[in-house]
């Protein structure tokens, strides 16, 4: 739909703030996404993850700052031109289209990328494919179990063919060994779609698995930014999760 | 266009599977050689086409409106005005307004006038489906009345256009059974095609789920005016038959009643599918005659109780009863084509879902 010839290379926030009357949800957050690579968005309950998320996908508006798509100002744009442009999410509780079917769920994606009828079904059954999900495809998606269905979701949105994906804690409700194949598929997808990837994510063992870089935050502010190294070791996370009596 | 053969299998199954039911149905109406029954099919089957109409769009979309029969309304104004004879034409418009005087001096066949009713409809759908479609919910119900409002005091007050308050006469009776059949299998065959397709789609995706359908590019004003507009249009087709139908009306054969009957037709028929749109069109109308004849002949046995309003009343009331107990109505909101496919493979208990 949108000329994507030109794929832009980084998603960056610039001293994004959102307040919700009186308070600092997001407060001042810069954080930088590059294609190719992986950054895990992590903090404690009510740190303002999801509301940063929200801000940079348009659901939710900016009370101040910038949010840049390579060179593209995208702030105030609409949730839908905001995924046109090739920056596209998905939800925690899946918002999958449960009254359709799992493949016409991925083909609504697809069409994003202007990808229509035979052209559409074709790439939509790879991206299932490449989700593991192919078995499904005819089943209704309000049918299919937890697991699968965020991974309908996912494949949705690589349907659109993003240059920015970003997941919102796509392992949450998940056992050890969904979580842990959702972490190699999150893996597999970048590797084959060259997307950033933004991920949100309570699920330490995927953070540390997969991201490359990973930004902490607490109380809508940034506490730490880093390789996951860096993070494991890092006093002030240490004490944003566990508290003092833990470090 | 690019669909896929599937597709294309699906869309004739669903339009066959809706629409030779319909043909046999009127066949056998006919057979009979019932007067009064012939009427009763044709005007179900032109009722049907509006409903169909207002499924394209808030079927499809999950935003009520109560404004398509105003645009069958506007359709059917259109068309007499288009098609009765040139003749007659002085002496029942004496006082057309200057920009419309042209009106007078030329009259085209039927199906013509149906069909460029048919876009004139489209067109003004179009422009007030600009504003009309960003309202949801109970705002998009109230527009979409005020809108039948606007449509039926302009019809009542401009006299020299639409006659005003008297009937309008002189329009060419030409609509018949077999042309009702001819219209509602167009219909049915292009609804079903649009939620086939791509836009169809679409619009359903952001019924579904709003939020979801904006993440992956979905444009939800755009896509309900495209429905919007063709939903209108094919009521507009409805509304032109039945004038050439009835050739005589006026603004109250268009009014409050006959939106009530087609929104409560698709309420109990099932919101969300075509199917519901059909069902719930031969249901009502059932009943309805059903209804009738209790209400001019009494119920059987007892036949000097008369119940006069009773149609509406109960029809009122299993609209409330539908919304209550079964809010996606007899069909679940399902196309027939599902419960065939459902039957093929019986479906195990699956993994609960979110």
């Amino acid at each position: 739909m949108m000329d994507r010839s030109s794929r832009a290379e980084t998603l960056t926030t610039d001293g994004v703030c959102v307040y919700f009357e009186g308070v600092k949800a997001v407060d001042d957050i810069s954080l930088s996404v590059q294609r190719n690579r992986i950054h895990g968005l992590i903090g404690p309950n009510g740190a303002g993850k999801s509301t940063l998320f929200n801000a940079v996908s348009g659901f939710v508006p900016l009370t101040a700052g910038r949010v840049s798509l390579g060179d593209a100002d995208i702030s105030g744009w609409s949730p839908t031109r905001i995924s046109q442009h090739g920056v596209v999410r998905t939800f925690q509780d899946t918002r999958i289209f449960k009254a359709l079917t799992v493949l016409e769920n991925v083909e609504l994606g697809a069409m994003d990328a202007g990808l229509h009828g035979n052209v559409g079904r074709a790439a939509s059954l790879q991206v299932l494919e490449l989700l593991r999900i192919d078995h499904l495809a005819d089943e209704i998606a309000g049918n299919v179990a937890l697991g699968d269905g965020r991974r309908v979701g996912i494949a949705r949105a690589v349907a659109t063919q993003p240059d920015f994906l970003m997941m919102d804690e796509p392992a949450a409700g998940l056992d050890e060994k969904e979580t842990s194949e959702l972490a190699d598929s999150i893996k597999e997808i970048r590797d084959e779609r060259q997307c950033g990837v933004l991920l949100v994510e309570h699920d330490m063992s995927v953070i540390f698995k997969i991201c490359e870089e990973i930004h902490v935050m607490d109380s809508g502010r940034t506490i730490a930014v880093g390789t996951p190294d860096e993070i494991r070791t890092n006093a002030a996370v240490i004490e944003a999760y566990f508290g003092s009596g833990h470090s | 266009m690019g669909q896929s053969v599937a597709t294309w299998r699906r869309w004739a199954w669903l339009t066959g599977l809706l629409v030779i039911p319909l043909i046999i149905l009127a066949v056998l109406v006919y057979l009979t050689g019932d007067i009064s029954w012939i009427q009763r099919a044709s005007s179900a089957l032109i009722l049907m086409i509006i409903v169909v109409g207002l499924h394209t769009f808030s079927g499809n979309s999950g935003v009520i409106s109560f404004a398509s029969v105003a645009f069958a309304m506007i359709a059917a104004y259109t068309s007499a005005l288009l098609t009765i004879p040139v003749e007659q034409k002085p002496s029942l418009f004496p006082d057309l307004p200057f920009f419309l005087e042209w009106l007078a001096s030329f009259s085209v066949p039927v199906p013509l006038g149906i069909l460029m009713a048919v876009a004139f409809t489209g067109l003004i759908a179009f422009i007030v489906g600009i504003p009309l479609v960003r309202l949801s919910g109970l705002a998009a119900g109230i527009g979409t009345l005020a809108f039948l409002v606007v449509v039926t005091v302009i019809v009542t007050k401009w006299k020299a256009v639409t006659r005003g308050e008297s009937t309008m006469v002189g329009v060419p009776k030409e609509t018949t059974l077999w042309w009702a059949v001819v219209g509602i299998a167009i219909a049915i065959a292009i609804a079903a095609l649009y939620q086939m397709t791509r836009r169809g789609r679409r619009l359903i995706a952001s019924r579904e789920d709003d939020k979801a359908a904006m993440s992956i590019g979905i444009s939800i004003p755009i896509e309900r005016l495209w429905g919007w507009t063709l939903g209108c249009a094919i009521a507009g087709l409805g509304g032109a038959l039945y004038g050439h139908y009835i050739a005589t009306f006026s603004a109250t054969t268009f009014g409050f009643a006959l939106t009530f009957f087609t929104v409560a037709m698709l309420v109990i028929g099932g919101l969300g599918s075509l199917t519901g749109a059909v069902v719930g069109v031969l249901v009502v109308q059932i009943l309805a005659e059903f209804l009738r004849t209790i209400e001019t002949q009494g119920l059987g046995p007892i036949p000097m109780l008369e119940f006069p309003g009773i149609t509406e009343m109960v029809l009122a009331l299993i609209m409330l009863l539908v919304l209550i107990l079964r809010p996606a109505g007899i069909t679940g909101g399902r196309e027939i084509t599902t419960w065939f496919r459902r039957r093929k493979s019986a479906p195990a208990a699956r993994g609960a879902s979110t």
